[in-house]
């Protein structure tokens, strides 16, 4: 339950639109003083200034006062006439007007023929208990039974009724002691005891003492009439934010409604504002927004003046969400909101759930901005490192190939946010080139750039393996990682990360010597690490592989003592390398007896003729000394058991090949023997080979072994389930779209409950990647559902159990979830996917309005107006030339072959309001088109020739708002194709 | 495509539900906070008698024990999505004395 400021309590203070302390006091001043004319006097001023359901009770409680002033002098008539005005004008005091004449409902006190017999000091005992639990159950006004005349003036149950109408009128109207309204008089037998624990209840209530209003509430007899007003303390108590009521309250609960809204000051009338403005932004009619924008505003800073500021900056984000003008926002308003860090945030989150990555970062780094000026947050720490590498998020969700060319577009419209604090407010996105705008540093619009201020900004490691496996992604080998590693190595020495990529590196540029440097830094931080070993026996594999290569036998045999010293090259089958590399180094020098000797010792090292031959082959190649390479045996084609031998030969030579870098080529004519024992389950491998098999099949682009190899791995269950599924993933074609996608989930998932978070992120990851490479193929929600899919344990084994039962046909890597299974699984991913597949499978109707009907959509940058950045990018779709050019200036003489290359040229680049770039930006975005167009224009002897045509072109007839309408119709096609 | 799901908080994000709710905590708690409200939890949900329930508490106060993804979770820790009623909810409501009337007229009503 929030607590109102007990300061606030204290002193009173009201928010506008309710009478303050100091006026409800005086008006009950008077009341006390008992001048009821005075106080209903000022009580009517008070309510004719502010209507108010606070102000209503207030000069209701005055009027009732009044009232029985008047009968208690005797005026019955006076006070009959003024309590039918008061009814009209005061509803919620009707039901007291109602006890106090009894005549208009039976209700509102006990009638007199049921008290008159307690004035009989003799009445039997039975007789009173039944009057007195009536009063209990029935009596809803204590004012009213103590003003009783058929009880005498002494009468204790008038005196007990008077206390307790005074002390509820206490406790309703301004802070009180426990004292004050103890009522020690009042005793637990009286039928008005239960009235004692309500005023304990609303004393603990508005002292913000919940618990013991809850107590005071559960201790009321749920039979007694005050037990009626716990659920309205209830509500009162419940945090929960007040739902708006319906548009008309029905008339039992007004009063009810009224008691709510009273006590919140106003909170469900503000509630019922905002909720008509979230129903009207989503309606997105800005007519009627403008209006609910401006009674919102209004009602908030009448009655909760402090939430104005909040309110005016999340209106205005979700004002230009729903693509309301700028100007006009603000007008709605009544200026603009406050430009603060927060509002900059609300506006980049809300630019994160849309597609527009770009200018989603570009609010994201006015939000740094702003944060740092108000000291949100340091210029170096995590939280600067969090918000950079969001934004390097935001871009990578952006396809590479796209991102250049939007990044430039950006560029060329983009001039800041400056504006918005103008009056009137300038877009961010402008329609003509600006002269006087300042150079921006777009430096947000770069991911490598993003991630390297986050490094610098936070030197953690994490974020330098999000760096480099970023650089790494997009140019393996170059010189970028070399450089991102030595940044790496120099802000974190200790780490042995950055001196492993540093190592691989020179050893792919063949520079072993600095490799070998690297090598020694690492075993001086961390020898036993599990990758410096095997770096190490890598390194020396290649030092001895080179050797070979240039034919320098004399140098292998060090090489081999090294490799051989090593405790790492001992385990496993590694022994059997060491053999092969001895094996060709005696082969080159020709040293028969030995060459036969290591040849033996290798194939037993790999236990079986089959494995040392693959391997003696793959050092061979290697060694570019590929007639050395000993020939295979063919592959059976029933021997079952020597296709199991093949499998197992095959997983070896991979495995280790996999240990030591060095590439094992699986022998073609072995594939189908493979596929028929790996689709038998090929029980004789181990998980570690069968996954080696599977990736040096996925690298060499065979597939169908790959998919069978993984079948076995997912067959063999244990801990490495989590590692198949991805791969199966990974052996899946670009249809199977659905199928991949809940495969990495699943693995995801599965990884995550073993805690190997490293596999989970690559799940992850790969999720991520295959969404970002469907743009296009499904809809925006949809790729943002299926790349944040979670997904539960039930339904990952779900997903393990189809992938363990799907066939094993040749083309199986091609297959998609099945229909049973997606109606089965019900998820977003599965809907798009069932309906795309319906979709395509049935045939195009051209009676679809979709396909056929203009529509008046436009197509903006999120919160701005339509000109200012109408999509610029369209292809020609079924558009034909003749329209795309209709009421286009075209030069005169231009040759017809020329036509579709202009309405080329117009479709992509034509700007918002109508104009073309200048010749040499569009040269630099589409050099292509350029280069047709000269020459189409260059072969045309009577032509005007590309520099005649003036490009600053006038506005393009029906361009601008609404004018391409073609293109939404287009985009819609697109978007079903 | 390079690791989004390496930057800290977003697997655990995408895997399991938002750590924050998990906790009952806001995004700008501090350290002791952050582990008053786990044991908290803990003492609630103990291990032996809600094995799955301990668990995600475990992960969402591994997820948010790090200061970087803590960072994380306040930087996003807004929703411009919301139902704008929810204001309301993040400013304690007043309580207002009303008088008799109010109340005596809600007791009245059928």
């Amino acid at each position: 339950m929030p607590h109102p400021d007990p300061q606030e309590q204290q002193a009173g203070a009201q928010p506008v639109g309710a009478p303050t302390a100091e006026e409800a006091a005086s008006v009950r001043d008077l009341l006390r003083k008992e001048d009821t004319k005075q106080a209903v006097e000022r009580a009517k001023e008070l309510h004719k200034r502010l209507e108010t359901s606070a102000s209503e009770a207030l000069l209701a409680e005055a009027y009732l006062a009044r009232i029985r002033a008047l009968r208690a002098r005797g005026l019955d008539l006076e006070a009959s006439s003024l309590a039918q005005i008061v009814a009209k004008r005061c509803p919620s005091a009707r039901s007291t007007l109602a006890q106090l004449f009894p005549t208009a409902s039976a209700q509102a006190a006990p009638p007199d023929e049921y008290l008159r017999p307690l004035n009989d000091p003799d009445l039997p005992a039975e007789q009173r208990a039944a009057i007195e639990e009536k009063l209990r159950t029935s009596c809803t006004d204590p004012a009213a039974l103590a003003l009783s005349s058929v009880l005498s003036s002494d009468h204790p149950l008038r005196k007990a009724a008077a206390a307790v109408a005074k002390a509820f009128a206490a406790v309703t109207s301004g802070p009180v002691q426990d004292a004050d309204v103890a009522l020690p008089e009042l005793s637990r037998r009286s039928p008005l005891a239960p009235w004692k624990l309500l005023i304990r209840a609303i004393a603990c209530f508005h002292r913000n003492e919940d618990a013991a209003c809850e107590a005071a509430l559960a201790a009321i007899d749920p039979g007694a009439a005050p037990a009626r007003l716990a659920t309205a303390l209830r509500a009162l108590l419940s945090r929960t934010p007040s739902p708006p009521p319906p548009p008309t309250p029905p008339p039992a609960k007004a009063a009810l409604a009224a008691l709510l809204d009273g006590v919140r000051g106003g909170a469900e009338t503000l509630a019922t504002a905002l909720h008509a403005l979230d129903s009207a932004l989503g309606g997105r009619k800005q007519a009627r927004t403008r209006n609910t924008i401006e009674r919102a505003v209004a009602a908030c800073e009448r009655l909760r003046p402090d939430l104005l500021p909040r309110v005016r900056q999340e209106v205005f984000v979700r004002a230009l969400a729903a693509r309301i003008p700028l100007a006009r926002t603000r007008a709605a308003l009544g200026g603009m909101p406050t430009l603060d860090a927060r509002l900059w945030r609300l506006y980049a989150r809300a630019l994160d759930g849309l597609d527009a990555p770009l200018q989603a970062c570009s609010v994201w780094e006015e939000f740094r901005k702003h944060a740092l000026q108000e000291g949100r947050f340091p210029a170096k720490g995590p939280d600067v490192a969090a918000l950079y590498l969001h934004m390097a998020d935001l871009l990578q969700t952006v396809p590479e190939d796209r991102l250049e060319e939007a990044r430039v577009e950006f560029k060329h419209n983009f001039r800041g946010y400056q504006g918005y604090a103008c009056d009137p407010p300038l877009q961010a996105f402008r329609r003509a080139p600006d002269p006087h705008q300042q150079p921006t540093d777009f430096y947000f619009l770069n991911t490598g750039e993003l991630l390297r201020r986050a490094c610098e900004a936070d030197a953690d490691p994490e974020l330098f393996r999000r760096r480099m496996a970023w650089t790494q992604s997009r140019d393996a080998n170059g010189k970028a990682v070399d450089e991102v590693a030595l940044e790496w190595h120099h802000a974190l020495p200790g780490e042995v990360a950055p001196l492993l990529v540093l190592l691989h590196s020179a050893e792919r540029r063949d520079a072993l010597k600095k490799a070998l440097g690297y090598l020694k830094l690492a075993e001086g931080l961390d020898g036993l690490n599990p990758d410096v070993r095997r770096a190490a026996l890598r390194l020396h594999v290649a030092i001895t592989l080179r050797h070979l290569r240039e034919r320098q036998t004399q140098l292998v045999h060090k090489d081999l003592e090294q490799l051989e010293a090593l405790p790492q090259s001992k385990e496993g089958r590694r022994a059997a390398l060491v053999s092969a590399l001895g094996w060709l180094r005696h082969a080159l020098e020709g040293h028969a007896e030995e060459t036969a000797r290591l040849l033996e010792e290798t194939e037993r090292r790999m236990d079986g003729n089959e494995a040392g031959l693959l391997l003696l082959g793959a050092v061979a190649h290697a060694c570019k000394a590929g007639k050395w390479a000993p020939a295979l045996p063919l592959a059976p084609l029933a021997d079952r058991a020597a296709a199991g031998r093949l499998a197992r030969a095959t997983a070896a030579a991979c495995a280790l090949g996999e240990d030591a870098e060095l590439s094992v080529e699986i022998p073609p004519a072995w594939e189908s023997s493979l596929l028929g024992e790996l689709r038998r389950g090929a029980g004789s491998l181990e998980p570690p080979e069968l996954r080696a098999l599977t990736e040096v099949a996925l690298r060499q682009g065979r597939r169908s072994l790959a998919y069978a190899a993984t079948g076995a791995g997912l067959a063999r269950g244990g801990p490495s389930t989590a590692r198949f599924l991805l791969l199966r993933a990974q052996c899946l074609q670009g249809g199977a779209v659905a199928r991949r996608l809940h495969d990495l989930a699943a693995a995801a998932e599965l990884a995550r409950a073993q805690r190997d978070m490293d596999l989970a992120n690559e799940a992850c990851e790969l999720r991520f990647s295959t969404c970002s490479g469907l743009r296009g193929a499904f809809p925006m929600e949809w790729q943002a559902s299926a790349s944040e899919l979670s997904m539960s344990r039930e339904t990952a084994d779900k997903v393990l159990a189809w992938e363990r039962a799907a066939p094993a046909t040749p083309d199986a890597y091609e297959m998609e979830l099945d229909g049973a299974f997606m109606k089965s699984c019900g998820c977003d991913i599965c809907r798009a996917a069932d309906e795309r597949r319906s979709f395509f499978s049935s045939p195009l109707d051209p009676e679809d309005p979709d396909l056929t009907e203009e529509d008046d959509e436009e197509f903006l940058p999120w919160g701005e107006d339509a000109e200012a950045g109408e999509g610029l990018e369209e292809d020609l779709g079924d558009e034909s030339v003749e329209e795309m050019l209709e009421g286009f200036p075209l030069p005169p003489g231009l040759p017809p072959e020329a036509l579709p290359l202009f309405a080329e040229l117009l479709s992509k680049h034509m700007l918002p309001g109508g104009g073309l770039p200048t010749p040499e930006v569009i040269m630099r975005r589409d050099p292509d088109l350029m280069r047709r167009i000269e020459e189409v224009l260059a072969r045309s002897s009577s032509g005007p020739g590309f520099p005649g045509l003036d490009l600053d072109l006038p506005p393009f007839p029906g361009a601008g708002r609404g004018g391409r309408g073609s293109g939404s119709k287009r985009r819609k096609k697109r978007g079903r194709r | 495509m390079a690791g989004r799901t390496a930057d800290p908080g977003s697997a655990g994000e995408a895997l399991a539900a938002d750590p924050l709710t998990v906790l009952g905590v806001s995004a700008d708690i501090g350290e002791e906070e952050l582990r008053a409200a786990y044991l908290q939890k803990v003492k609630e949900h103990p291990p032996d008698r809600s094995p799955a329930e301990f668990e995600r508490i475990r992960d969402a106060y591994e997820a948010l024990r790090d200061p970087r993804r803590r960072a994380r979770a306040r930087l996003l820790a807004v929703n411009p999505r919301a139902p704008l009623t929810s204001l309301l909810d993040t400013q304690p409501c007043p309580r207002r004395f009303v008088g008799p009337a109010l109340w005596l007229a809600a007791l009245q009503e059928k």
